[in-house]
């Protein structure tokens, strides 16, 4: 029964994945795409702050060590962040929320879904940039990089798609009230970039800027999961950071079912 | 199937004042105004039963569907459809009834037809026999056969209609939602859509709600009517009863045998409202008290070819009626 009630599930990531799978040439161009331009990017401003520090490590990392992780990161943030922002908040202003409240299908789930299809993808770019990095410049001398740190990643990953679509989803259901949401998605995909360690490894910040931050779900959005790919992580960080998603998680969904209901009573299923 | 008590809905929509001065102003201050869309309409709707919904724009028409739909909550006032009310949208209400939007896809566009088709299959938990069987009964009924595999974005507007109906037939709703599902369309979709949508009632019963713009719309399909306005019903009852209740005038129509003169014109208008015909023909609009002595004074003083005297077009009287709020 549960399986047969799930069936339209698989049938949304599938389609979604079909879609996708479709241009051929956006998967290998966006893919090469983002490695290249990471890759240059990393060498020529790491190159340049290593040689204006006149330092072998910066926050634990060598250069070559600090090119891997700039790699990772970036290939982790587009599984995190998934799908394009502001999807929901246009099915309001667009009023094609209508045909989900119809649907006997939980409107959050089947967004959720067609996220994940594009998380699954980039999931899938992951490790061929690992390989391609590894190729080309070889694995630094004391990584922690395997298949099951790999594999550890991935699922931290997808974990922290899950969170970071609902923060997006939360601020998107304010469209219920707003005009526009769009700059509240544009500082909260900048904030967790920033606080997240997808510019700069977090160990770079000061040490009282990183205990304030230790309970704020960004860390666990993109540095846990990078980190749990490089190997860098030990079971008691593991245990800290799935803590930290699972409870933001719940809290943000919460938050999602209340501000859902209050907004409903304010939807009027007009748009373009 | 449907029973409707008292139900009322606001909207407060926002103000702007025109200009770069109203734009700044409303970041500052923002000017609200309250709308009522319904006011306190009570409705029941049996099985097999399809209901015409009519009015001017802003009537309410839409609103009443989508508040029925679950779509919108209401202000005040009760719903109940299948016994469910309907802004809860439990998933057993959701799966007996189905609504489509004439000016609103409901359906995918990147994906073909038969693509949404499946999705809604699984979501609508419907066994694949019976899938197949009634899939393939709608695509004969509409002729989309050949369309099944193109993307919906790729489909005429009429085209789109009729998938738009097989997708919200598919799980053999019990009650379906019509909001102007023949807008835009050309006369033969139109026409198509209309036999479709009646051979489908027969079979199956559901209740149906219908709101149209297009009277032949409503003459063809709804034996019962309601006409809205300013939210409120003006009318709920039988189509035909419209005419008797509603209709203030009669046309008396006649062959004359020479053209029309400016005295027969001037005699015309003593008498009512001229309606334009062309050669020797006139056509008047006459108080229905009025009609025999208006008759008789046409008889004996233009020379009358044949006569006859009509009641107003059931069209023009329900226009009148959301118009004016009477014939």
């Amino acid at each position: 029964m549960n399986q047969e009630r799930g069936a339209w599930a698989f049938q949304v990531f599938s389609m979604e994945l079909r879609k996708l799978f479709a241009y051929r040439a956006d998967f290998w161009l966006g893919f090469s795409g983002s490695v290249l331009s990471t890759l240059g990017i990393s060498y020529f401003l790491w190159a340049s702050v290593f040689e204006a520090r006149q330092a072998s490590e910066i926050g634990g990392y060598g250069f070559h060590a600090m090119m891997l992780y700039y790699l990772a990161v970036a290939m982790v943030t587009k599984v995190v962040q998934a799908q394009e922002m502001g999807l929901v908040s246009q099915e309001i202003y667009q009023g094609t929320l209508n045909r989900y409240l119809v649907y006997p299908v939980p409107f959050f789930a089947f967004k959720f879904v067609e996220n994940l299809a594009h998380a699954a993808l980039f999931a899938l770019q992951l490790p061929l940039a690992l390989g391609l990095f590894a190729a080309l410049f070889g694995l630094p001398p004391d990584h922690g990089v395997s298949s099951a740190s790999v594999l550890g990643g991935v699922a931290a990953a997808f974990l922290a798609c899950y969170l970071y679509f609902a923060l997006g989803v939360l601020i998107e259901l304010l469209a219920f009230w707003a005009d526009n949401v769009w700059s509240l998605l544009v500082m909260l995909r900048i904030t967790v970039s920033l606080l997240g360690g997808a510019l700069l490894p977090l160990s770079v910040f000061p040490e009282e800027l990183r205990a304030a931050l230790s309970w704020l779900p960004f860390e666990s959005l993109l540095s846990f999961p990078t980190r749990a790919l490089l190997g860098e992580l030990g079971p008691e960080e593991w245990g800290r950071h799935l803590g930290i998603l699972l409870i933001w998680s719940f809290v943000t969904s919460v938050a999602i079912r209340l501000v859902w209901r209050r907004g409903l009573r304010e939807y009027a299923g007009v748009g373009i | 199937m449907i029973e409707v008590r008292g139900l009322s809905k606001k909207f407060r929509v926002h103000v702007k004042q025109p200009g770069l001065r109203g734009s700044l102003k409303s970041l500052i201050h923002r000017e609200w105004k309250e709308k009522e869309a319904l006011r306190s309409v009570s409705l029941e709707v049996g099985p097999g039963e399809i209901v015409g919904l009519v009015g001017a724009n802003g009537a309410g028409k839409t609103t009443l569907v989508k508040a029925l739909a679950g779509i919108l909550h209401p202000t005040s006032g009760s719903a109940r459809v299948l016994g469910h009310v309907p802004w809860e949208r439990n998933d057993e209400f959701r799966r007996q009834i189905a609504l489509i939007m004439g000016q609103k896809a409901q359906l995918w566009w990147d994906l073909p037809a038969a693509d949404c088709f499946l999705l809604l299959r699984e979501i609508y938990r419907i066994p694949r026999a019976r899938f197949e069987a009634t899939l393939e009964t709608l695509v004969q009924a509409l002729g989309v056969g050949d369309q099944l595999k193109v993307q919906i974005r790729r489909l005429s507007l009429g085209e789109r209609m009729k998938m738009e109906l097989i997708a919200a037939l598919l799980h053999q709703p019990r009650v379906v939602f019509l909001d102007e599902p023949t807008i835009g369309l050309d006369l033969t979709a139109q026409r198509s859509i209309r036999e479709f949508l009646l051979g489908y009632l027969r079979e199956h019963r559901p209740a149906m709600i219908l709101t149209s713009h297009y009277m032949e719309d409503i003459e063809r399909l709804c034996e019962r009517i309601v006409i809205m306005r300013e939210g409120e019903f003006v009318y709920d009852g039988p189509l035909s009863r419209i005419v008797e209740e509603f209709a203030r005038h009669k046309i008396i129509g006649a062959e004359l045998s020479e053209p029309t003169s400016a005295e027969a014109l001037a005699l015309l208008h003593r008498l009512g409202e001229p309606l334009p015909v062309e050669g020797a023909a006139i056509r008047l609009k006459v108080r229905r008290e009025r009609v025999a002595e208006a008759a008789s004074e046409i008889l004996r003083s233009l020379g009358v070819v044949d006569l006859e005297i009509e009641e107003e077009d059931v069209g023009t009287i329900i226009e009148e009626i959301f118009r004016k709020g009477q014939a």
